[in-house]
């Protein structure tokens, strides 16, 4: 019953945020769905700082761009040892996809931008990513998953997506 | 000399307390040469010793570390995310979750060091 408790309110927060989640399914996300999920965020965080590489020339912008392909990276990469120790494989979901087409959306309309007007929509992007990511995984994911291991392991990464979100407040104050 | 010749000459227990006495003399005039053990320790060069830092929750821990010249800093990145032990004089450059990196240090001086993935992560190495 718990366990249902949280995985409908992971799927409302994941419902309710600016990313949709029209599909997820009654009984919310199971671990290795929610593994999909996170990493396919991490993924996505990634996406959005090779843009930031491409089109900015605010070193300040770029700094956080490098740090975010690194952190969310070496996240992944401990996700990838730990599902491969476990022998398990992240399950694709409907959660997935939406996350993937609504970033594709931003990513298209932010290339578009130029200049200052980019900067600050890609600060102001991650600054709202990471605040709902960090969010999600704290009061939704980390208590419905089930292995410990993989929990440690959110824990960690809500860790540095914390930190993330602080860098990305500085950000969007430094651009305005 | 002779009482001891003929305490000698009677054996057994008397030539156990003549050892003795002879141990204990040789004994104190080699504290009056070189002094007391616990003198000895204090004059000999300390052993170089090896630091742990542990890098973890985006701190380093201990913030700060005294060390002797010879000594040997090691740091332990246990995050997930990578970290840097980055000082004007030294750089240990990315240490990834679980990687480690060591420092002799040789100079006497303050080195104030941070991250510089995360600036706000910051520690100090003390040798003096």
């Amino acid at each position: 019953m718990i366990r249902n408790l949280t995985r409908v309110a992971a799927a409302a927060l994941l419902a309710s945020a600016t990313i949709s989640a029209p599909a997820m399914a009654d009984e919310g996300p199971t671990d290795m769905q929610i593994a999909h999920i996170a990493y396919t965020a991490g993924n996505l965080d990634i996406r959005y700082a090779h843009l930031a590489l491409a089109k900015s020339s605010n070193p300040e912008v770029r700094k956080f761009a490098e740090l975010m392909i690194q952190d969310h990276a070496a996240v992944n990469d401990l996700a990838v040892g730990l599902l491969t120790k476990l022998g398990a494989s992240p399950e694709d979901n409907a959660t997935s996809q939406q996350l993937i087409a609504d970033a594709n959306a931003k990513l298209n309309a932010m290339a578009q931008m130029q200049g200052a007007e980019f900067d600050r929509a890609y600060a102001a992007n991650e600054l709202g990513y990471h605040q709902f990511v960090n969010k999600t995984v704290e009061t939704a994911f980390i208590p419905a998953v089930d292995n410990k291991e993989f929990k440690d392991l959110l824990g960690q990464a809500l860790e540095i997506f914390k930190v993330h979100e602080k860098h990305a407040e500085h950000m969007v104050r430094v651009l305005k | 000399m002779r009482a001891i010749a003929l305490n000698f000459a009677a054996g057994g227990r008397n030539r156990g307390l003549l050892s003795a006495f002879v141990g204990l003399w040789a004994l104190l005039g080699f504290m009056a040469v070189f002094g007391s053990s616990d003198e000895l320790s204090a004059k000999a060069p300390a052993k170089p010793q090896v630091h742990i830092v542990e890098i973890h929750h985006f701190q380093f821990s201990p913030a700060v570390v005294e060390a002797r010249p010879g000594d040997t800093i090691t740091w332990k990145n246990l995050d997930a995310a990578p970290h840097t032990a980055t000082a004007k004089q030294w750089d240990s450059a990315k240490l990834n979750h679980s990687q480690s990196w060591s420092l002799k240090v040789t100079d006497k001086g303050t080195f104030e060091y941070i991250c510089t993935y995360h600036p706000a992560m910051k520690g100090k190495v003390v040798v003096k």
